[in-house]
């Protein structure tokens, strides 16, 4: 039984056993809940950032994470992670628990690169989440009201 | 959801002993997009797992028009991305990256595992297979070369040897007058276990007078593994849309995938070669490199 140290969100956390588990599975003994669904990296609701990195936390080996730092949908802290949180949560396109986490983590990684962003190039950046109810209008107006926010600050 | 089964993941720093673990029966994990599901499942059974993530040297990409395109065991499909020669001259390899489903597989899986996997409906060896790919397999014995297209065998099996490792992906350069495309079409499923879509790559070639075609590749994957179609009536004619019709009119009728084909889909399959050969075509003609436009002056003036 080998315990493994994760960065997650800016602070050591230990797992125990955790070098047996998936990344998913080290995250949600940690009660850091990104949902577990298709389990095969195909919907994206467990997706967080690793090294800035988006991976599906259900097909990476928590043991090869390292050092690297890990992102959940709740602990992106920067101004751009706060922007994307707070236009999901004023919007309501946040509601559903399933996939929401996954696409403001997705959201957080193609603002960071540019909040200077289109329509289209956010829905390019969702590709790989799996709305399984509203048809992502709302999860795409939350992003752009997110990159207005971010453009307005002065990014 | 089931956890995963117990297993020791091994971390060696040469191939050497990577290959010695794997003739000892660890199973390699790369990008894990294939290998997590399948532990998970049951589908493998795999104690011990072992990485190549502390073995230097593989992780290397070059692209270029002229010396090819070499792509390390250890890149992840995603790394291609925003390489400008692979957009530009290696235009297939490119598509079928850009065409995944999620754009987190590509970030973490490598093109070495998806080519190892030897699913049908894995895209990047559709596009590897036209564009003439070569891998190069490292174990026990000396190394070995060879086609893609002769290491892909049946689906999930590949010629791999008991602890060898593909270690390089090798493709030639398209040509000073060559083009390539890659497209696929998502097919409605009414089974699981049906085929998810096709897939084709086309390249293409000119000779030195750019009239006529010198040389062609036609793949059709995603319904079975990458079929190179016989298309000698390509070489040597000179391009017409008729042309590109006929050709893959002939792939399709020849494909053992299609043969029990309803009408709809050989129309669908068909559909798509002939696109790819058209932008193939397109990009064969379409030249962009600024050195090859520089020979041919030197040549008029000479």
């Amino acid at each position: 039984m080998t315990d493994l140290v994760l960065t997650l969100n800016g602070t050591p956390r230990s797992v125990p056993n955790g070098a047996q588990m998936t990344l998913l599975e080290a995250l949600r003994a940690l009660d850091v809940a990104p949902p577990m669904l298709c389990g095969e990296g195909a919907c994206g609701s467990c997706l967080v950032l690793v090294g800035q990195e988006p991976v599906a936390a259900c097909l990476t080996l928590a043991a090869l994470v390292g050092t690297a730092p890990v992102e959940t949908a709740a602990g992106l802290a920067d101004p751009v992670g706060r922007a994307v949180r707070a236009a999901f949560a004023a919007s309501g396109a946040d509601a559903c628990p399933l996939c929401s986490a996954g696409m403001m983590v997705a959201a957080t990684h193609a603002l960071r690169i540019s909040p200077w962003i289109t329509d289209d190039e956010v829905r390019a950046a969702l590709l790989g989440q799996t709305c399984r109810c509203s048809g992502y209008e709302a999860q795409v107006a939350a992003v752009m009201q997110a990159a207005l926010a971010l453009q307005g600050g002065g990014a | 959801m089931s956890s995963l089964p117990p297993f020791t993941l091994l971390q060696p720093t040469s191939l050497a002993e990577a290959s010695l673990a794997l003739r000892e029966g660890a199973v390699l994990v790369a990008g894990g997009c294939a290998l997590i599901p399948a532990l998970r499942s049951g589908a493998l059974a795999a104690p011990r797992l072992v990485t190549l993530d502390r073995v230097p040297g593989l992780t290397s990409l070059s692209a270029h028009p002229r010396s090819g395109l070499q792509i390390g065991a250890g890149v992840r499909a995603a790394r291609l991305l925003p390489d400008i020669w692979t957009g530009k001259r290696f235009a297939a390899v490119h598509e079928a990256v850009e065409q995944f489903d999620a754009p987190h597989i590509a970030r973490m899986g490598t093109v070495a595992g998806n080519l190892c996997a030897a699913r049908p409906d894995h895209d990047l060896a559709v596009a590897l297979v036209a564009m003439g790919a070569e891998v190069v397999l490292q174990g026990a014995g000396p190394a070995r070369r060879m086609p893609l297209a002769d290491f892909l065998r049946a689906p999930g099996q590949t010629v791999l040897e008991p602890g060898e490792i593909l270690t390089l992906i090798a493709c030639p350069g398209p040509g000073t007058d060559g083009g390539s495309a890659f497209k696929k079409l998502p097919l409605v499923r009414r089974r699981a276990d049906a085929p998810r879509r096709f897939s084709a790559a086309a390249t293409l070639r000119y000779g030195v007078e750019r009239e006529r075609i010198q040389a062609a590749t036609l793949v059709l994957g995603g319904v079975c593994l990458p079929w190179q179609a016989a298309v000698e009536g390509l070489v040597g004619a000179l391009a017409d849309p008729a042309l590109f019709q006929r050709a893959a009119e002939d792939a399709a009728a020849a494909a053992p995938a299609l043969a029990h084909a309803d009408a709809a889909l050989r129309r669908q399959a068909i559909a798509l070669m002939r696109d790819c050969l058209q932008q193939a075509n397109a990009r064969a003609l379409a030249r962009h490199d600024h050195f090859d436009d520089a020979e041919d002056l030197a040549a008029e003036s000479a």
